[in-house]
This record gives C-alpha cells, structure tokens and sequence, in this order.
C-alpha cells in the first residue's frame, strides 16, 4: 500500500493505519465483549452453573475480610465435618484478580459496583484482553494482519466463549488471557535471548499458575519447545538465557502458592521442565566442549554422555518414584493418555461429563471453519519453520490429541486454532488481495492478450476472496449462534418455550435454595450429590457434607452410599454426619434429564469403590441388565434411599392413574409408590426440580422408625382394636 | 415479735415454694378396685406427699368421664403425672385416651405409672406398653411358684397348687438400685401377672421372679383339663418373668409398670413387714421423677494459652495441637436434696466423625485453678470460638455459688489432635435409672495458618542446610570477587590475545 502513495505525506500513513488499528481493535473487543452479554440480558447478572458459585464465595470472603485471613481460610461449612483448608487449596489468582479491580473501582474512581457485578463481567473483560494478546502473540509468528485477523477470531469463537460468556466466573475466564500473554512473551524472550523478557514470562507464568491448575500445560509446553529445538540442533545462547531464566525464576515463583507448593519439584508433571533445565546446562557445556576441542573426540564424547545420561535419568525417575520422593502421576494425567482409564480406575473423575472424551462434531461446532484452516495454517508454517514457528507447530499437535479426549480441553485448543487459521487467512489474502501489479501496468502501456490474462487474474482474486469473505460472515453468524443457543445459559435458571411459543424460565433451583435459607437454621446440615455443594454454599448459605472441589473420595462415597443404601443403612449414616436435610434433583415431572437419578449409577460405582460388599452396581439392574425405574425395577433399586426420594408421593400427582417418568419415559403404576420412614417431605419445588427432605429424630421409645410409622398407621387403619393377645417371639431378655 | 412474723413469711414462702413445686398427678381406676379401703396406705403415702397434687378418675362414673382427657387440643399435657389402676371394663377409659395419646402424654414429659393384674389389661394401655417392649401377661395368665410361695398362716389348705400363687421373693431379686433402694429385710410378696421384656435398652428391669416361678394360663389348663405345661398355656418362665419394669425415653420421661394391684394393697404391706411399700414408694418417686435425677449446671471448654489466639484472624477458633481444658458441673437429686453427683464413669468424647479422645473426666474442687472464672470472666462466650460455656439454669447469681452443689469434673489439659475439622465435644452419659446426661457442642479447628509454623531456625534438624546456604553464599561471594577483581586483568588479557 506504500508503495502507491508515494505523493502522500508518509506521516499521514502512520496516523492513518494507527486509526484504522485502533478502531479495529475496538471493535474486536466490543465484539468479544457484547457477544458474551446474552445470558446477562436475558436473564439477570448471576453467577453461572456450580464452580464459579464457589469462585463467587470465595471472592466475597476475600472482599470482606483481609488478605491474611483468606489466605489461611479454613471453611467450617464444607466437606462437614472435615472443613477444607480452603486458603491452601484454591488457585487465587481469580479472586485477587477481581477483588483488585473492585477495589480500584471503589477506593480510585469511587464507583460503588457490587462485587458480584465485577465477577459476573470479569470474563467478558479479559476476552478483551486475550484478543490483545493473540494478536501480538500472532504477529510474532506472521505479521500484523495475521494478528489482527487472529485477534478477531479468538474474540468470538465458541470454543472459548463456552468458559467465558458473563456470569461464567471460573479459572479459565482469566487463565486463557494469561495463557496467550505467557506464550507470546516466551516466543519475544526467546527470540531475542532477553533475561528481560523472560523475567516477564516468568512473573506471568506465575500469575497463570495462581490463576488455573491448567498451567501445567505451559510448564510442560515451553520445555517441550526447547527440546524440540535441541533435537533439531538450533541450540543457540539466546535459547540457554530465555530458558534458564524463566525456569529459575517461574519455579521458585510458583512455589509461593499454597496449593502448588513443593509441586515443582515433587510431581511427575513438572519432571520434563526440570530435566530439560538440565539438559540445557548438558548442551551448553557440549556447546564449550565442542569449541575446544577436535569433531572426533567431540563425537565419541557426545555419544558416551548421552547414553549416560539417558541410563542416570531414567533409573534416577524410576528410582525417586518408587521411593516415593516424587509424587506418582495423577488419575487426570493418566486419563489424558487412555481414555478409558478413569472409567476403570476413578468413577469420580470419569462421572464428570467435562472430563469425557469429545464427540467429533463438537469440532467443528466451537470453531466452524477455523478448524479445516488450521491445518493448512500448521503446513505453511513447516514451509518456514522458524523457531517460533515450532511452538505453534507443537502446540497445534499436542492440544488437539488432548482436545480428543477430554471435551474441556478443546478451550486450550481453541487459541492455537485461531492462531493458525488466522496465519493460513492472512497468507491466502496477502496472495489474492495484492492488487499491486495491475494498479503499477496502469502506467504503461500493454497488448490485448495480457488484457485479458489481468482481467483471469482479476475474476480468480475476487472468487477467492469473495468466498472467503462470505466464509468469514459465515463465521460470524455461526459463532452468534452457538453463543446464543448453547452458552448462554447460567444453568441455575433453565428456560424452556411454552406452547404459544413464549419463553418460559424454570426457576427451581433459586426457589429451593432460598426457601433453605429462609427455612432453616443457620448450622443446618445439607446432604446432596457434590453436583450441587457449590450452589448450596453460595445460594442458600448452608453447611454441605460434599461439593464440587472432589478432594476427598471417601466421604463423597459415604454421601453416595446413603444415597444407594436402604433407609435402616442410611439413617445411620446421615446421624453419624449429623445430617439435617437432604436434597436431591428430580427431573421426571418435567422432563429434566439432568436429575439425580441419571447420575445415580455414578453414586453407586463410587461407593462400591470403597463398600464393594456392601453396595453392587449390577443389583441396581434388572435381570436382564436394565435400568429401570417402573414395576420391573430391581428390589435393591425400589429400596435405595434416592429411588424412594424421587418417586415419593409422585404417583399421588396422577390421582389413581399410572404416573409417568418424563425424563427415563416409564410408567409407575400406583402400587409402587414408596414409603420413607425416616426422612419427611420438606420441600418440593414448583416443577418437582429440586426436593428437600428432613430427617427425622430418633424415636425417644428407641423404636426404629419403620415400626413407629407401622405403629402410627395402625392406629390409623381398620382393625386396630387387637383384642387377641399373642405371645411376642423375643429374644431372652439380657 | 419480728420473729415470729419473718417465720411466719417463711413458712409462706415456704408453702408457695412447695405449691409452686407440686406436680399434677391423676390416678385413674375403676370401681372393681376399692381404694379407701384395701388401698388406703399407699393413697395415704401419695396424698401426704407435698409433691403430688392429687386428683381421681373413676371411669366407671360416666359423669366424670364426660370431661376427662389427658391431652388438651395442643396436645399439651394436662397433668404431670399419671397412676393407671387396673381397670376391667375395656371401653369407658379407651373411649378418651388411645396408646398414642399415652404416647404423646410420655413424650411431654409426662410420666405414668401403670398397675395391671391377671384378670384386666386395658387393650390401650397393653398397646402403649407393648411399643415400650413391655409384653405384660394376658387375661388368666398367672404367675405361680410351688418353691417359694406365701403362705398365710390360718390357710388351711397349703398343699393346693392353685394356691401357690403368692410370690414370695427376695429383695435380692430388685435388680436396679438406683430405682429401688437396697432393703436390708429380705421378703417382698407378689401376686399377679408377669411380663416378657424385649431388649430396648431404655428398659430397666426392676424386678424379677426367681428361677422356679412360671407364668401360666389357668383357666385354659382348666378347660382343656391339662396338667402339664405347654408353650400356649405359659407366658414366661423362670427369670424372664418380670414382675416390674421401668422405663425411661430419650428424653427422659418415665413410665413403670407392675403386673400386680395387690402389691399396693394393705394387706400386702403388712404381710411383707412393709418392705412392699419401701418398694412402691421408692418405684413411685423414681417414675414421678423424685429421685435418681441427673442435671448438668454448667459446662465450660477453652483454650489454655488465651494469648495464643491469632489477632490478624478475626474471631479465631481453636487450632491444630492447641492445649484445651473442659469442665462440667453435674448435680443429683436423691429425692430429699440437691447434692453433686460423685461418678468415676463420666467421659468426654471429642469426636470428628471418629472419636479421637475418649477421656475420663477427674473431680476437682471450686477453687480449683482449670476453672475459667478469674481468667475468662470478661469473655462473652456466645462469639468467642475458643472459650465456650453454657450455664443451664435461668437464675443469674453468682455462677461460684450456684456451684457450690454440684460435682465438677474436668478433663485437665488436653492436646487437640493434629487434625483440623468440626469437632463435637460430647457427654454421652447413660446409666440405667438415672437421668441420661447428653450435651454436644461443636467447635472449629482450624489448620495453622501460615506464619504459625516453627521458623526453620527453630528446628534443629534444619541447620545443616541453613549452614549450607549461607556458605555457599558465602562462597560464592568470594570466588565472584576474586573473578572479577583480583584475576579480572589478566582474564582479559588472556581474552584479547585469543
């Protein structure tokens, strides 16, 4: 474009493109901000689905109460009666993060905003900003219009908006930001060698590790990145300083999080950035070696010091694992690896739908057309392959294997993927959009023939372009969509259309949990399936037996051994937790499939884990492998506390008739309506979503509660007058 | 002059005091029974009990049985206590009150006292006893001993089986002594109807036959002209006839039962030298909640070292290893005065799903120095997390003199495990006859927050590598000294000829 003004004031130019730099930023980020506003205007500003419900209540702690005390928080009203040491066991940076911003909003610029508005919107912000930062990030790799076309894509696609929409306050909200501005200072101090640069890395690879346990990936990434390097041989000064640096500095800076702690230097996960740390210092010194000395001995040197090496580091790994001086993998890492691990292994992590592996359409789904573009942007940056380019080249491959298996993981993906769409874009329109050379034949004078060659030239240009203008306006709508109909929604409010085609909102949960807070005493004991422990404690402000931070596998057992057990079993198991109410979900009035008993096997497989005698998966079956709820339903199933909270007085809704289940499309016929004698009905929500129940007191005769309710239906019932007397069968008095 | 009439006003208060204190109790019979005249004993010892304020029902008088309830529509009570005589005709009393109204009646805190006998047993009243696990014989069921029978001494007859149905038992047979005191005197009479009694452990057993006696259906046994027993003609045999049995709920409401009127009558009471009446008077005053009567006054646990409290954490709790100490003050009350209560059993549990202490609380003196009244008076104890306490009793003077009657026990000075958590600090004490004492509070112990940890130069183990740090820093001051100083010419010039 220069090169045709040459009459204009070159000033002007640099204004000119610094405008049109400017506005296009601002549009991008009003772009990734105002496309994650759906669900705040369509339903309210509200903290979204189940973790960021605890990101919330720990940021109000923070906001109300100092430093100090919420770094040593210990949180009385989860995980009763073990407490969480929730200070040591969170990543913070989220919360310093937003509590930081509340503050400046309110001691600096004395705008009185609710803390709860500054998290609902907190992801929305930092979209922005991860525009900012993919777009240098990219520019390093190609130029500026590969940037900004990058910067555009990661501002809307779905892959990243489905953790990042308003009211969405989780990790990732802030980690992805974090992610791309790591990345793109660690290509720029490994580009230049700069123990500036990487003493930046470092400070915000430190900000990512107290931000998300996703940080890993980088301290995985960028070690791998070198190594690639040195196998290619590229090893260079500028590689040694910007690594050593950043590994020396961003280890020990990690370290200062609680819950990372001896991490660094303890877990299998970081043994590839210590090793390669050391084989850096190998290389250097051979580096040295090889300046002095001649290429024969060099070489003889070189393959004896490998093969030690090789020996040391592999008896040395195996060695400190087994003596256990390094933490052995964890379940996560191996279920990344063998899909069908965590299903054998660890039913708790398998039972997270985010942990399954991704159905192949969800590809295409989060990033439409990005995604048969990133291929080909991977190709051309073979075709260069610059050290930087390796980066993008290796983080491409890796995070869509992981992408595979894990559906959460397609948000890492979804960066590299704009990164590299956004390269084979920009390449494909820096070919097809130069339209120099007519605008420079214009001067001179040309034959017919080349007339005709231009005008070929000219119509193939525009087809191109044309159609990939209309694949980007494609894209656009595409991703509109997705955010509109698949993201948007906080999951605590579900809506649903009614039969005139009015939007209807099902506000069970909101209902239940404020009646809880209203209802019942302070230090009320809540049991329900950890799903629902973060809403509980942030909702309605009660005491939980579990929640959705699973450290601790036996009591979330426990939890589902009461739910599985039948009432004599689990009464003793909700006194002994000191239960005061149960809380279960039960989607079949309305046809909710997200309901307690769906998940119910989960419950059962975790609590076998633990009572293989006592709870047996294939009993909840019936004979013929089953899972049914009606008449055919196995007797361990019609006995189990969860079935009998479900379908209590539910039948009594059909007024005689056979009552249906929506959600599992069964018939219960009116014989099967359950008994509970040891819990009472509290309460039921307005769509039968959410049911409460409270548990009964012990009998002060010492009955069990079977024979008290037999006793009081007696009474009730004809033939009460037992004027005959039989002889009790007694066991001797002792 | 001013004598007299301060005790005159302290006979009043007195009297008030005593009026204030007089429980409601309704005795309920019918007309088979004649309480003026076989009874007028043991009326006597009722009535001339300050405690009761007695009333009668007789469900034969329709008149009086037109207003008769127990339960007032609140299902409150209305009486305090209740004597139920044996009452034949099944419909007149069954008409007002059902077994849940008894029930009920027990669960608030009313206390019964029932008296049936071989030839009546009210179908309400049976149903009642019968969701206690007290299995009291049918009509025509009997108990009979041909070993250790009374026999009177113008009977003529002694040799009739049928007359060996005056039990004559041994006070050793009273199996509960904090129900029935011992009696020197051995002979206790009985006769009537027995029961079978499941194990609910909220039973206690207060009398049984012994090994020779059986209970027998002898009408039917008459009828069929059997002679020999068989398992539908007998009841209960040998030790598992019991002839008493109390019983006391959870929440410390109590019911008695005795198979026999005659126990009461005059003329038992005579016969046994008045042994009966020690018996019934003890087993009245026990039901009535008169004796045996167990009362925590106060309970108290903190933190020994006050000063170790974290400042910088808003109402701290307890933490990890802190040194805590818990004293508890427990009155009895024997029938006649408040007095402490003495026990070498009292334990404290401090439990976290498990429990991880199980200590037996030692007694100590008023003035002993683990009592919190001089160090932690000042602190309000509802926000305090680290020093809890709880007086149960509504008067507010001086807490020193209002324990001046009560027994304290103290744990001394326990270390809370390494362990953080809700943990429950409780008494569990539950002996049969006397009150059950249960008291659970729960408190936070936090992990150590991060500067509570010894610093590393505090540990000894860790100044091997604090040495090694601080030469190698040392050291490497020096070597990058002489580097750059002392060998830095000739570095360089070395440098520059290469």
């Amino acid at each position: 474009m220069l090169s045709i003004s040459k009459n204009i004031d070159p000033q002007v130019v640099v204004s000119v493109v610094l405008l049109l730099k400017i506005a296009i930023f601002v549009s991008i980020i009003g772009a990734a901000i105002s496309s994650r506003l759906f669900s705040v205007i369509r339903f309210e500003s509200i903290i979204h689905e189940f973790d960021p419900w605890f990101n919330y209540r720990a940021t109000q702690k923070l906001v109300n109460s100092s430093y100090y005390e919420f770094f040593n928080w210990f949180d009385d009203r989860t995980w009763y009666p073990l407490g969480r040491v929730t200070g040591g066991t969170l990543y913070p940076g989220l919360m310093i993060t937003s509590a930081f911003i509340w503050n400046f909003l309110r001691k600096v610029l004395r705008l009185p905003v609710d803390i709860r508005n500054v998290c609902v919107l907190l992801a929305p912000l930092f979209s922005g900003l991860t525009a900012i930062a993919t777009y240098l990030f990219t520019k390093e790799m190609k130029d500026e219009s590969a940037g900004l076309l990058a910067a555009a894509f990661i501002a809307i696609a779905p892959g990243y908006i489905s953790r990042s929409v308003a009211g969405s306050y989780d990790n990732e909200a802030i980690a992805i930001t974090l992610l791309m501005v790591t990345f793109y200072l660690w290509i720029r101090s490994m580009k230049y060698g700069s123990i500036f640069w990487s003493a930046v890395t470092a400070v915000f690879y430190f900000y990512m590790v107290a931000a998300w346990g996703g940080y890993v990936f980088i301290t995985n990434l960028i070690p791998l990145h070198v190594f690639v390097l040195l196998c290619m041989g590229r090893y260079n000064h500028k590689l040694y300083t910007s690594y050593t640096t950043w590994y020396a500095i961003g280890t020990i800076a990690s370290m200062q999080i609680p819950f990372v702690g001896f991490l660094p230097i303890r877990s299998n996960d970081h043994m590839a950035a210590l090793g390669v740390f050391g084989l850096l210092q190998l290389v250097a010194f051979g580096d040295y070696v090889k300046s002095k000395v001649s290429s024969v001995q060099f070489r003889f040197f070189l393959i004896f010091s490998i093969i030690l090496i090789t020996i040391i580091g592999i008896f040395g790994l195996v060695g400190l694992t087994m003596a256990g001086l390094i933490a052995p993998w964890t379940g996560r890492f191996y279920s990344l690896w063998d899909t069908s691990y965590a299903k054998i292994h660890i039913p708790i992590i398998a039972s997270v739908s985010e942990h399954q592996p991704t159905a192949w359409p969800a590809f295409f789904f989060d990033t439409q057309f990005l995604i048969w573009l990133f291929p080909a942007g991977i190709y051309l940056l073979f075709q260069e392959l610059k050290n930087e380019h390796v980066f993008v080249i290796i983080y491409g491959v890796l995070c869509s294997y992981f992408a595979g298996v894990m559906v959460r993981l397609m948000l890492t993906l979804t960066p590299i993927v704009c990164v590299s769409a956004a390269i084979a874009l920009s390449k494909l329109f820096d070919v097809y959009m130069d339209f120099s050379e007519f605008i420079k034949q214009k001067s001179k004078s040309e034959t017919v023939k080349a007339n005709s060659n231009k005008l070929i030239k000219i119509v193939s240009k525009f087809s191109v372009i044309l159609t990939f203008g209309l694949y980007l306006v494609y894209f656009v709508y595409h991703c509109t969509w997705v955010t509109s109909n698949a993201y948007s929604s906080p999951s605590v409010v579900l809506a649903s259309r009614a039969a005139d085609g009015s939007q209807q909102l099902i506000d069970d949960y909101r209902e239940a949990y404020y009646w809880l807070r209203m209802n019942t005493p302070t230090d009320a004991k809540i049991m329900s399936w950890w799903d629902y422990g973060y809403q509980i404690g942030g909702m309605a402000d009660r005491t939980t037996l579990v929640d959705n931070n699973t450290w601790n596998n036996t009591h979330i057992a426990t939890v589902g051994k009461a739910m599985c057990s039948s009432e004599e079993v689990s009464y003793g198991i909700l006194k002994e937790n000191d239960v005061d109410y149960v809380l279960i979900i039960f989607g079949g009035v309305i046809g909710f499939s997200g309901d307690d008993l769906n998940k119910f096997l989960w419950m059962v497989r975790i609590a076998e884990g633990l009572w293989p005698d006592e709870v047996k998966e294939r009993l909840f079956f019936t004979a013929r492998g089953e899972y049914r709820v009606d008449d055919q339903a196995s007797e361990t199933m019609k006995n189990s506390l969860m079935y009998k909270m479900s379908y209590y007085n539910f039948i009594e809704l059909y007024n005689g008739r056979d009552g249906i289940d929506r959600v599992r499309n069964q018939k219960l016929n009116p014989s099967l309506s359950p008994e509970l004698n040891i819990l009472e009905e509290a309460f039921t929500s307005e769509n039968w979503i959410v049911r409460i129940y409270k548990v009964k007191k012990e009998d002060p005769f010492g009955r069990d509660l079977k024979e008290v309710s037999q006793f009081d239906k007696q009474l009730t019932g004809a033939g009460r007058k037992k004027r005959i007397v039989k002889k009790p069968q007694l066991d001797l008095h002792i | 002059m001013l004598f007299s009439s301060l005790l005159l006003l302290v006979l009043i208060s007195l009297s008030s005091l005593v009026l204030a204190t007089s429980k409601k109790l309704l005795l309920v019979h019918d007309e088979s029974i004649d309480l003026k005249s076989d009874y007028s004993v043991f009326i006597g010892d009722l009535a001339g009990n300050s405690n009761y304020q007695l009333s009668y029902l007789n469900v034969d008088d329709l008149t009086q049985l037109l207003a008769f309830k127990i339960l007032n529509e609140n299902v409150q009570n209305l009486y305090d206590n209740l004597i139920i005589f044996p009452l034949q005709s099944q419909k007149n009393f069954n008409r007002k009150v059902s077994s849940s109204d008894l029930i009920n009646f027990n669960n608030n805190n009313g206390n019964i006292f029932i008296i049936t006998n071989d030839l009546s047993l009210n179908t309400e009243v049976r149903l009642f006893l019968n969701q206690l696990g007290i299995y009291p014989s049918p009509k025509y069921y009997k108990i009979f001993d041909h070993f250790n029978y009374y026999q009177q001494e113008n009977q003529e007859d002694n040799n009739s089986e049928d007359l060996h149905d005056t039990l004559k038992l041994s006070t050793n047979e009273i199996l509960n002594n904090n129900i029935v005191s011992k009696i020197d005197d051995e002979l206790i009479l009985y006769k009537g109807a027995s029961a079978i009694i499941s194990n609910n452990e909220l039973i206690v057993p207060v009398l049984s036959s012994s090994r020779t006696a059986f209970n027998f259906n002898k009408k039917k046994s008459i009828d069929y002209d059997l002679t020999s027993l068989s398992e539908d003609l007998t009841w209960s045999l040998g030790n598992q006839n019991y002839l008493i049995a109390s019983f006391q709920s959870l929440l410390n409401s109590r019911v008695s039962w005795i198979g026999s009127n005659l126990f009461l009558s005059n003329e038992f009471y005579s016969n046994s030298k008045d042994n009966n009446r020690k018996v019934v008077n003890d087993l009245i005053s026990w039901t009535f909640q008169n004796k045996s009567i167990l009362k925590i006054d106060y309970i108290e646990y903190y933190k020994t070292n006050n000063n170790s409290v974290n400042k910088r954490i808003s109402n701290d709790s307890f933490k990890e290893l802190d040194e805590i100490i818990y004293n508890i003050a427990i009155e009895e009350f024997d029938g006649k005065v408040w007095k402490p209560y003495v026990a070498n059993d009292l334990q404290l549990e401090i439990i976290m799903l498990d429990p991880y202490y199980r200590i037996t609380l030692k007694p100590i003196e008023l003035d002993s120095k683990v009592l919190s009244f001089n160090d932690y008076s000042s602190l309000d104890s509802t926000s305090n997390l680290t020093f809890y306490s709880q007086r149960f009793d509504s008067n507010n003077n001086n807490l020193i003199s209002r324990l001046k009657n009560s027994g304290i026990y103290t744990s001394n000075k326990v270390r809370l495990p390494d362990q953080h958590g809700i943990f429950k600090f409780k008494i569990n004490y539950e002996r049969k006859g006397l009150t059950f004492l249960k008291h659970e509070h729960s408190s936070i112990v936090r992990n150590l927050a991060s500067e509570e940890f010894s610093k590393s130069w505090e540990i000894s183990n860790s100044r091997v590598y604090l040495t090694s740090i601080f030469s190698l820093l040392f050291v490497w001051l020096i070597f990058t000294n002489l580097v750059l100083y002392s060998i830095k010419d000739k570095f360089l010039k070395t440098k520059k000829n290469v």
